[in-house]
């Protein structure tokens, strides 16, 4: 008994001193870990659009909102410079839980799919690490499941379906090739339509993004009340990009309706 | 330094008694991924192999492995800990292999063999020599496939571990085996204690 309780006050010593310098450890560690693994995902945001992002400006999720519904998981909408939409997406593979970014051009397609994080399988698993050249399908739209990591390839893909059907119901559909700043009489949003319809750019008053999105959507969109596609977003159609589509152009009403100043210039 | 050298050379962790061959194969593509984890396994045995020396008296006889396991597992969690903040290029490409130190037989061998029997001085002499030995075995390993791969791509590739491993292995034997035969004539058994 004497010799049962020294083995276990000794094992219990010894855990206490070791979860109390790992404790210690992890939080002098703590920002640099944090601010490493920021950094990684930028430089991955960086290579997926190719330049500079939104997210230099060190708000690296400018626009960061979050669905409640559940419907479409747990996806964050990341407008970016360049006319490109970066989304992160989340699901769970084989080992674990992972995360993705996905970049969409103007037309919905797919331009780029990487993995931020994830814990599956070493091995299997390396289809998710870029260079891939399965991760590379995502774009020509013909993704097949990977023999031995079935449900890794079938749960990103369909976290990758779920984080651009969010991004189409999100679309704007604003059609132009023009850009748009609003000066409100009673306060200042500045917005900028980009081709495609996505409103980008920085809203200085209390609207979130989403309601500056709204608000742009109706002053652009030139289409009589009540029209179909009107007030609402117009549902995504691969085979007619939102910017083809006719009777979209950036409207003259934006004055009269509600009073802003529209200040209209060429997107370079 | 007879210890030193012995730990080193004649108990070679590696090239000897093939210990810590999985992240020996599996990290030794390029010299700088092989430093990184020598140094990572370095820093676990010799911090081990000294805090176990040093309290060695008042680990009880029955739990000793598992007070061994739980050292040597808070050494590797700190050191991923480290390379996650101060060396974060190194620890994406082999925090993996950092972390399964903890599971690396080479270094509960050598605290159960040495550490929980002798002084901080001999400890330190056998952990640093075994740590030479494993970093020397990996960094020629990492530096002779580092080099076969402007020829001979395949060295690069997880087969070429194994392929570039096993030549070596067999220059090591090839030598190590005539000096064991010749021990063994003389009749002496010491050459095979360790394994």
């Amino acid at each position: 008994m004497r010799r049962l309780l020294h083995n276990v006050a000794a094992l219990a010593v010894l855990t206490l001193l070791a979860g109390a310098a790992l404790a210690w450890f992890a939080r002098v560690t703590e920002d640099d870990v944090a601010s490493n693994r920021l950094e990684a995902e930028l430089r991955i945001l960086r290579e997926l659009v190719g330049g500079e992002t939104a997210a230099d400006d060190g708000s690296p999720w400018r626009a960061r909102r979050h669905h409640p519904d559940g419907l479409l998981g747990d996806t964050d909408l990341v407008l970016c410079e360049r006319g490109l939409v970066v989304l992160r997406g989340s699901g769970d593979g084989y080992g674990g839980g992972f995360r993705l970014a996905v970049a969409l051009e103007l037309d919905g397609a797919i331009k780029g799919v990487r993995v931020l994080e994830h814990a599956e399988t070493p091995g299997f698993g390396d289809i998710l690490n870029a260079p891939s050249a399965w991760l590379d399908s995502f774009t020509t739209g013909d993704v097949h499941a990977v023999t031995g990591a079935t449900i890794t390839s079938d749960a990103v893909k369909a976290a990758v379906e779920r984080a651009v059907q969010r991004a189409r119901l999100e679309d704007m559909c604003v059609a132009s090739d023009e850009s748009a700043t609003l000066d409100f009489s009673d306060r200042t949003v500045g917005a900028t339509a980009r081709p495609g319809g996505r409103v980008v750019g920085d809203h200085a008053g209390s609207p979130s993004a989403s309601v500056v999105a709204t608000r742009m959507r109706s002053i652009l969109d030139t289409r009589p009340k009540g029209a179909p596609g009107r007030d609402k977003p117009v549902p995504y159609d691969p085979l007619f990009p939102a910017h083809q589509r006719p009777g979209e152009r950036l409207g003259e009403f934006a004055q009269r309706i509600l009073g802003a100043t529209a200040k209209r210039s060429r997107l370079p | 330094m007879n210890r030193f050298t012995e730990a080193a050379v004649a108990r070679n962790p590696a090239a000897v008694q093939l210990l810590g061959l999985c992240p020996l194969l599996a990290v030794s593509n390029t010299v700088a991924n092989a430093l990184g984890l020598a140094v990572a396994s370095t820093v676990v045995l010799t911090g081990s192999a000294m805090l176990v020396s040093a309290v060695r008296k008042l680990i009880p006889e029955d739990v000793r492995l598992p007070c061994f396991v739980l050292v040597i597992a808070t050494f590797t969690t700190l050191v991923n800990l480290a390379m996650e903040a101060y060396a974060f290029d190194l620890y994406q490409r082999i925090a993996l292999f950092v972390q399964i130190i903890v599971t690396n037989c080479m270094i509960l061998a050598r605290v159960e063999q040495v550490a929980s029997k002798e002084g901080l001085g001999r400890t330190l002499l056998d952990a640093l020599g075994t740590s030479a030995g494993f970093a020397a075995a990996i960094l020629i390993l990492g530096a002779a496939r580092e080099a076969l791969t402007l020829g001979f791509p395949l060295a690069a590739l997880p087969p070429g571990s194994f392929l570039v491993a096993g030549l070596l292995l067999a220059g090591v034997n090839v030598s190590g085996l005539r000096v064991r035969r010749r021990r063994m004539i003389g009749g002496s058994r010491e050459s095979q204690d360790y394994r």
